[in-house]
């Protein structure tokens, strides 16, 4: 199933283009995606959603070409991560930011230096620079310039993920991924991270993909919303064609109902 | 219809056998997929740190450097209490069995063969993979579970670059430099204790000592302690990639890290005796 055409203006590029797209896990019996297309246009902030084991994080890991596909194609601003060598691929890298679940910062640095770890391998740039840019994207993320200094483990939970956002935007990539942004976050925190996410695409023109349950907050920031679903894309569209065209599964799915037999399952 | 047929125990008893002959197959399965991919990072630690650069992916020496004083200096301390520790205890057990034939004096010639063909690299061979294998198992595996090697990729840094590359080769740096320590200050021992008991000077003892031990001799043990760096490198690394789940699977790869390590090595040292003794 493809995402419906939508009007993203005359300039809008691809930036993903994934095709028939198959996962399929040795051991499993069934394949973990099932033929998915997705495009995802410059500029755009696309979330997607699903229920537990939908397949949405490996989604995720194919489009950030951390794992290979069993078939299929992805194209990542313009680049087939299948057929790319080392180099092609090491050009993709630099242009792509990713922010994981739990920020994925590395304990044993200080938060400055995780920022720095990007630059350093592929910037030429001397220290006071990195410093310089270092206290530009925490401050971006509204994070005080001291928190530099500090270790992972002395950030909370909502400080750990605007580190770990810095840390994706070092290099200015053109495309943002964001692994579960909001989640385990309070409201309040939840809330200040999307309207980061929407400053991070008008600002610095990034494509966003943003993998999440968090339906309030997909409510707030997405374009569109591809909604998965036992590995197939059941829908994808605006909040407005999802809610207006969608089959009941997807209006449960963004209502948060369970399925009859999750339910089931529990009892 | 095997049910119906086979009495209860017995179908027990078939059913158990048949589960661990599947289980012990399993784990050989394991054990030689293991293999291949120490294998296949010991080939691409060597590619990355003789071609790296041409891949974008240059060895860093600042990591290899800060490797090099986890594995090796931190460890010199409690490295330098073994090898004094061992080389006495192998003067109390040489007098005392050399005391039987009269022959006390030939404890120079049973101390320093033994410190430095055997002992020296034994034991510090042990002590690195239970105190540097462990932790790098550890710090591996840690960060497959919180994604910190994902993330590594995603940066366009090679894991293995990042990671394999400054262990392997601290490991396989440090160990001889620690083993060759462990000669030293391992006959220091026996020479302290010999003069203790049988009143022969140091110097006494380190001439005859340099009269018995060849060239051959230290690098017999010297050589033994390369091999042994790498294979405590590679059992590390293999067991810190394979965790996956919790923090708890991190606890089993520390483990199996330290008993693997201390069993390749041993084995390993006897394969190199016997060849060696042929």
């Amino acid at each position: 199933m493809s995402a419906p055409d939508i009007d993203t203006g005359p300039m809008a590029e691809p930036v993903i283009e994934v095709n028939s797209l198959v996962t399929h896990y040795p051991g499993n019996k069934e394949p973990t995606l099932k033929g998915i297309d997705v495009t995802v246009f410059d500029r755009e902030i696309v979330c997607i959603m699903g229920g537990s084991g939908s397949g949405k994080s490996t989604l995720l890991r194919q489009i950030m070409a951390l794992d290979k596909p069993t078939s299929g194609a992805i194209e990542i601003l313009g680049t087939d991560v299948n057929r790319a060598d080392h180099s092609e691929m090491h050009s993709l890298r630099k242009r792509i930011g990713v922010a994981f679940q739990g920020g994925a910062m590395f304990n044993s640095m200080t938060v400055g230096e995780n920022l720095k770890l990007p630059l350093r391998e592929h910037a030429n740039l001397a220290e006071e620079q990195m410093n310089i840019m270092v206290r530009m994207k925490l401050a971006f993320v509204s994070l005080p310039p001291e928190t530099a200094d500090k270790l992972p483990s002395e950030l909370s939970g909502g400080m750990l993920k605007r580190a770990a956002m810095a840390r994706a935007i070092m290099m200015d990539p053109a495309l943002l991924f964001c692994d579960e942004p909001s989640a385990g976050l309070d409201p309040a925190v939840s809330a200040s991270l999307d309207d980061l996410i929407l400053r991070l695409r008008d600002a610095m023109a990034m494509t966003i993909v943003v993998v999440t349950h968090e339906r309030a907050s997909a409510f707030k920031i997405s374009d569109r919303i591809i909604m998965l679903d036992k590995g197939e894309i059941l829908m994808a569209g605006s909040l407005e064609e999802l809610r207006e065209h969608g089959p009941k599964r997807v209006q449960d799915l963004l209502d948060g109902v369970p399925e009859e037999a999750e339910v089931a399952g529990w009892l | 219809m095997a049910e119906q047929t086979a009495p209860g125990p017995q179908r027990s008893l078939t059913e158990a056998i048949g589960r661990q002959a599947i289980a012990g197959l399993a784990s050989v399965t394991r054990g030689i997929e293991a293999i291949g991919t120490g294998m296949v990072l010991l080939v691409q630690s060597f590619a990355l740190l003789f071609f790296g650069r041409l891949r974008h992916q240059p060895v860093r020496l600042p990591s290899v450097v800060a490797q090099m004083m986890e594995i090796g200096i931190r460890a010199v301390p409690i490295a330098s209490v073994l090898a004094f520790m061992i080389g006495m205890t192998l003067a109390m057990q040489g007098i005392d069995l050399l005391k039987t034939f009269g022959a006390e004096s030939q404890v120079v010639l049973a101390a320093a063969l033994s410190v430095t063909r055997e002992f020296a690299p034994l034991i510090m061979g042990v002590l690195v993979a239970g105190r540097s294998g462990s932790a790098l198992a550890a710090r591996i595996g840690t960060m497959v579970i919180s994604q910190e090697i994902d993330a590594l990729r995603v940066m366009g840094i090679s894991p293995v670059r990042y990671l394999v590359v400054p262990a392997l080769l601290s490991m396989l740096i440090m160990l001889p430099l620690l083993t060759f320590l462990a000669d030293i200050l391992g006959l220091l021992g026996a020479a302290l204790y010999t003069n203790l008991e049988l009143g022969m000077s140091l110097r006494a003892f380190a001439d005859a000592a340099l009269e018995e031990l060849t060239v051959d001799h230290v690098m017999h043990g010297i050589s033994k302690s390369i091999i042994f760096g790498g294979i405590i490198a590679l059992v590390s690394v293999v067991n810190g990639f394979a965790v996956s789940g919790g923090a708890e699977q991190v606890g089993r790869a520390t483990t199996k890290t330290v008993v693997q390590s201390i069993a390749g090595i041993i084995i390993t040292d006897m394969l190199i005796i016997f060849i060696l003794t042929r």
